[in-house]
């Protein structure tokens, strides 16, 4: 459709849409109006065609925007200061939320479907790169297979050069490079933490491309070939983006069990998300998993060293100069996930500080450079983070009525539901039809009410004041053991659900009596619905904190690859595996030898070649034999991380079911149930344990 | 009427034991196949479950039997066995010098099985140049040369690439393939030859079978190695081969065809 | 499944069967292999001949032809039986060398009679090639030390040298 068409089409329906946006109606129109929207939303529902998503899209956004409208002309009356403060309060939180959904239309409705550009076949062409993998205390466990898996990039060995940037400046790396064969780069400060340690290394490497992984990001071995022919085809790309994926689960997926068959949190960012900011030339750089040119970070000084979000802030400043970025939608490459809660809550509240800053320092509204798409997307993911106070408005908005008998939304209940029932309704749907493979509906809200109290303080002071403040969560990493309930963490849930709790039986107290009270039970039914819902989703999100014990030495990945075993009487039979992880392997017991003749090594086949593996029995039932991996040379080891971490489609998985709302949330339900049930079993085993222990002791006393 | 020569420059490859399973293999998937044995050796046959003590053969009487078919043993279903059996030396000097000096005397010998329509036959060889192999230049369809994972097998690769194991071509028909014999990813020098070969004989490698003490335990039961352990990595190694050797030979199997049943002793 | 084939799987799972992604995995692997002598030589079987190349290592020296008269027949039998039995070769011992063997042995009563009988033969045999040997003897004996070439002067040093008379010779060339 060509420009003129398109504007001419606009000028002609906005005065339709400024009808539809505008227009008061009393509550009984509204609910018909209201009603017969949503029936022809469900109808375009049926097709499954682009165009008519577009057509939903923009009818949602309408009815939205209508809502807001009716909310700033109608409701904002207020009988007290209080109820001016909190009702305009709440009104600023519902804006927030209207400008996200706008926004996000905006940005998702038209997802990149980027695939692989191959490189040419001659490989003289292929351009150099350097693999930046930064470290400052990490343990050489974790940065070990990262570098084996760079090592296994099929990539010339002449044009690939890997480096260790070692800002611990610890003798065991540097052993350790030298004895795989990596380049070992250290300086003399620490400053500026991760920027700083690529910029310095920078400074003494050649490599045309720049690739960076973070300590834990083991790369898959097509990882190259797959994301470095858009530069050459492209002499304006400053930067492709891959996927960051996790094989761990993380806190949401470990403690959650309803959580472990949805898509993860990450999912919706690096699918419709960073598919959308590809369409508008705004995808932003992660941080890892990533390829950079070289002269576009040479013209930007470097990578950004003035916020904690240096990698978003360096996207930001190429882009300013003109440079492209580009993001596939494909796996390439796998992290571990955040291992407890405590700590997905600081690295959160980094990345929210992070994004505020630049909001300050380099707001993407302001400046030369940038295209007005690029502009509000990336306004988009910076208001994004901003959600603290919004959820907390929201969450806590019904005690208002319930405890305080506070009315900050002037308008009857039946004009309020008539109003609410299409924008939520229809945001809901679109948001579910068009995204609903990568998020399913409510489960945003979990993640950012886990999230809510703990961002609220950092964001609005560094949004005051951009460049002070250190407020890190102090929390020690490492292995859980026992499982425990990090109370901390969720204290202000608690509290707010105990509140929510009373407000509720107070609203039905009175709903009840309401002749007694003179109520309006309408009012109270809607608080009290409303005070329902958020409990759920507190609840959901307390029970995240109920950590479980974990084992993360190694992680089992699911794969079946044939296998080879030998035994020490020399028979050699043939099997396949059920799972691996870089300690050991679960194999399909071919037959019964296994039980009297000792098995000695496995050889595990891949097409490009196969390892052979020395291992020691753990066990067997059910017919998979358990079996340990013991200390094995570095050359081997490379080996092992081909066939379990390198393997070129490792992490690609078939893609989720799509999302259905009302199942949404009863899982979310049961989840909360779920909590209930586990928590009291859980103590009800220990009485039962300590009781039993207690007798123990006294018969040992009788006897 | 495909004819496989199994052969080897070196002894001691495992040569008779590999004709033997390829037999089984190719009887497995559905062919009817004839396995002849050219070693004096004769242990060709103890594979197919021939006693020790039973001397019964072909090459005794072959210079006034011209019909070597009717010394055929099998003990039913598909697959058919024709023993060297025991011999004087005098027969086996008579034997060889036949091979050398009459050109019609392998054909007129083996007449019978060779015109015999989807009949696959694996004929076995003692180790390197010999009156047999050089006989069998125009009639084999195919040679398969056996070779160990270690540099005493590599270091006669050189003979066979130059066509210097028998003085001219071993094949003129499809040519020679090899496969490698006892690898085992374990040993150093076996791995390292295993992967020289992969890379220096490219197609021309039909498969790798990997060290399993269930072949000689097959072996010592007389069994089959696919009856004996269905699990065994050199199983499923050599059933590979001989799924390869059934593409490179045409052979197929399901093709309606009904062939009347072989003649036997 | 005879091998996890990951490259065709990601091909297949990213619908991207039509880009021919390069393994390149035996970069890594393929820097062990080549250790061995001979499959150095069959690499270098098709390239051009280079001594660097076909690298044995030093403490083996590769054969050479021997000298022509080595197993000349005017010695004959005595000569192999002398080989086997005193067992430093023939043509390029001093008779010092003999003399010092011959001397160890001698006194001892325990060596079989042969040992007796051969020092005798040897000294003849030492005698009666005092011409041809010697030449050959003083002139290439640094050479051969230190030639490698086939190219060059028979050595007369035989595979059947033990090391010790041999190591005696070095010292004994200072």
């Amino acid at each position: 459709m060509n420009k003129a068409l398109f504007y001419l089409l606009l000028l002609v329906l906005f005065p339709v849409a400024a009808v539809i946006v505008i227009t008061p109606m009393d509550s009984q129109k509204q609910y018909i109006f209201g009603l017969i929207s949503i029936t022809l939303l469900f109808l375009l529902g049926l097709s499954k065609s682009k165009p008519v998503s577009i057509v939903m899209v923009i009818l949602s956004a309408l009815m939205s925007t209508r809502y807001i409208y009716w909310r700033a002309t109608e409701t904002l009356h207020f009988n007290s200061e209080i109820e001016a403060i909190l009702g305009i309060g709440l009104f600023i939180a519902e804006l927030y939320v209207w400008l996200i959904l706008i926004l996000g239309f905006l940005q998702t409705t038209w997802p990149l479907k980027r695939t692989i550009e191959p490189l040419p076949d001659d490989i003289s062409l292929w351009p150099t790169v350097d693999v930046y993998v930064p470290t400052y205390n990490e343990s050489l466990d974790v940065v070990r297979d990262t570098v084996l898996a760079a090592q296994c990039i099929d990539y010339p060995r002449d044009k690939l050069k890997i480096y260790l940037l070692d800002d611990g400046k610890r003798s065991e790396f540097a052993v350790f490079a030298a004895d795989v064969g990596v380049g070992y780069i250290t300086r003399e400060d620490n400053a500026h933490a991760k920027a700083g340690n690529l910029n310095h290394a920078m400074k003494i490497t050649k490599g045309e491309l720049i690739c960076v992984f973070d300590c834990d990001h083991v790369a898959t071995r097509t990882f190259l070939q797959a994301t470095v022919g858009p530069f050459l085809k492209d002499p304006k790309l400053a930067l492709l983006q891959t996927p960051h994926y996790f094989y761990s689960p993380d806190p949401f997926e470990r403690n959650l069990r309803a959580a472990r068959n949805i898509p993860n949190e990450g999912a919706l960012f690096y699918g419709p998300v960073q598919q959308g900011n590809d369409n508008w030339n705004a995808t932003f750089f992660c941080g890892s998993c990533a390829v950079i040119r070289r002269s576009a970070l040479e013209e930007i000084g470097g990578f950004a060293v003035e916020t904690v979000t240096e990698d978003a802030h360096t996207a930001l400043k190429m882009q300013r100069l003109g440079w492209g970025s580009a993001f596939l939608a494909i796996p390439l490459a796998a992290g571990l996930a955040t291992e407890r809660l405590g700590l997905h809550v600081v690295q959160r509240t980094r990345w929210a500080r992070g994004m505020t800053q630049i909001f300050r320092v380099d707001n993407p509204l302001l400046g030369r450079g940038l295209s007005w798409q690029q502009r509000l997307c990336y306004l988009n993911a910076m208001l994004h983070f901003q959600f603290g106070l919004p959820r907390v408005v929201f969450l806590t908005a019904p005690l208002a009525y319930l405890l305080f008998n506070l009315n900050i939304i002037h308008s009857s209940a039946s004009l309020i539901f008539a109003y609410v029932l299409p924008h939520l309704v229809m945001s809901l749907y679109v948001n579910s039809r068009m995204n609903g493979r990568f998020r399913y509906t409510f489960w945003g809200e979990i993640y950012e009410t886990v999230m809510a109290f703990h961002l609220v303080i950092p964001t609005l002071l560094t949004m005051l004041s951009p460049k002070h403040g250190k407020f890190n969560v102090t929390d020690k990493g490492g292995l859980l053991d026992v499982g425990f309930f990090d109370f901390n963490i969720v204290r202000p849930h608690v509290i707010t659900a105990v509140l929510l709790l009373v407000g509720v039986v107070a609203g039905i107290t009175r709903a009840v009596a309401h002749d007694y009270f003179g109520v309006d039970p309408y009012v109270i039914a809607l608080n009290v619905g409303w005070a329902i819902f958020s409990l759920i989703i507190l609840m959901a999100a307390i029970a995240v904190a109920r950590e479980t014990r974990q084992t993360r030495k190694t992680i089992r990945i699911e794969v079946k690859v044939p296998v080879i075993i030998h035994y020490a009487s020399g028979i050699s039979s043939r099997s396949t595996t059920v799972n691996l992880s870089m300690g050991g392997a679960q194999i399909i017991a071919p037959d019964k030898r296994h039980e009297n003749d000792e098995i000695e090594a496995i050889d595990l086949l891949l097409h490009s070649g196969a390892i052979c593996i020395p291992v020691k029995i753990m066990g067997a039932s059910d017919g998979v034999i358990r079996m340990k991996f013991e200390e094995m040379p570095l050359s081997r080891r490379r080996e092992l991380v081909r066939v379990v971490l390198a393997r070129a489609d490792a992490w690609i998985q078939p893609p989720h079911q799509p999302d259905n709302p009302l199942r949404s949330l009863l899982t979310i339900i049961r989840t909360v149930f779920e909590l209930f049930w586990l928590t009291w079993q859980a103590r009800r085993d220990k009485r039962k344990a300590s009781k039993a222990a207690a007798s123990k002791v006294q018969e040992d006393n009788a006897a | 009427m495909p004819l496989v020569c199994v052969c080897s420059p070196k002894g001691g490859v495992g040569k008779t034991t590999m004709a033997a399973n390829l037999a089984y293999a190719l009887a497995r998937g559905g062919s009817k196949v004839l396995a002849i044995d050219f070693d004096v050796q004769n242990a060709l046959r103890l594979h197919f479950g021939v006693p020790l003590s039973d001397g019964r053969g072909y090459v005794a009487r072959s210079a006034e039997n011209s019909d070597w078919s009717q010394s055929i043993l099998t003990t039913g279903g598909n697959i058919f066995i024709l023993p060297y059996g025991d011999v004087t030396e005098d027969q086996r000097v008579a034997f060889e010098d036949n091979l050398a000096n009459d050109p019609h005397f392998l054909r007129r010998g083996l007449d019978t099985v060779l015109n015999y329509p989807g009949l696959v036959i694996i004929a076995d060889f003692p180790p390197g140049p010999g009156p047999a192999l050089k006989a069998m230049t125009e009639l084999a369809d195919l040679h398969l040369v056996v070779m160990l994972a270690d540099t005493a097998s590599l270091s006669l690769l050189p003979q066979i690439e130059n066509d210097r194991m028998i003085g001219k071509a071993l094949n003129q028909k499809s040519g020679h393939y090899f496969v490698v014999n006892q690898s085992d990813a374990r040993r150093n020098i076996s791995r390292d030859v295993t992967s020289f070969m992969q890379q220096r004989l490219g197609e021309k490698l039909v498969g790798v079978v990997h060290r399993d003490e269930s072949v000689a335990e097959a072996n010592a039961s007389q069994r089959s190695i696919f009856d004996f352990s269905p699990v065994s990595a050199a199983a499923f190694d050599i059933e590979l081969v001989s799924k390869r050797l059934a593409g490179l030979l045409n052979i197929k199997v399901g093709d309606g065809e009904v062939h009347a049943t072989l003649r036997s002793l | 499944m005879k091998s996890y084939d990951d490259l065709q799987r990601f091909k297949e799972k990213t619908h991207t069967n039509n880009i021919k992604f390069k393994d390149m995995s035996e970069q890594t692997l393929e820097s062990d292999s080549t250790q061995w002598a001979i499959i150095k030589q069959l690499l270098n079987d098709n390239d051009g001949d280079s001594a660097l190349e076909r690298g044995q290592s030093i403490d083996l020296i590769q054969p050479q032809p021997i000298n022509k008269n080595q197993f000349s027949s005017q010695l004959s039998t005595q000569q192999i039986v002398k080989s086997f039995v005193a067992a430093p070769s023939v043509a390029s011992q001093d008779a010092t060398l003999f003399d010092s063997i011959a001397a160890t042995l001698k006194p001892s009563a325990k060596p079989a009679p042969a040992p007796v009988e051969a020092a005798p033969l040897l000294q003849q045999a030492a005698a009666q090639l005092p011409a041809a040997p010697a030449r050959v003897d003083n002139a290439p004996r640094y050479k051969q030390l230190f030639n490698s070439r086939p190219g060059g002067q028979a050595a007369s040093v035989t595979k059947d040298s033990l090391l010790k008379p041999l190591l005696e010779k070095i010292a004994l060339c200072r």
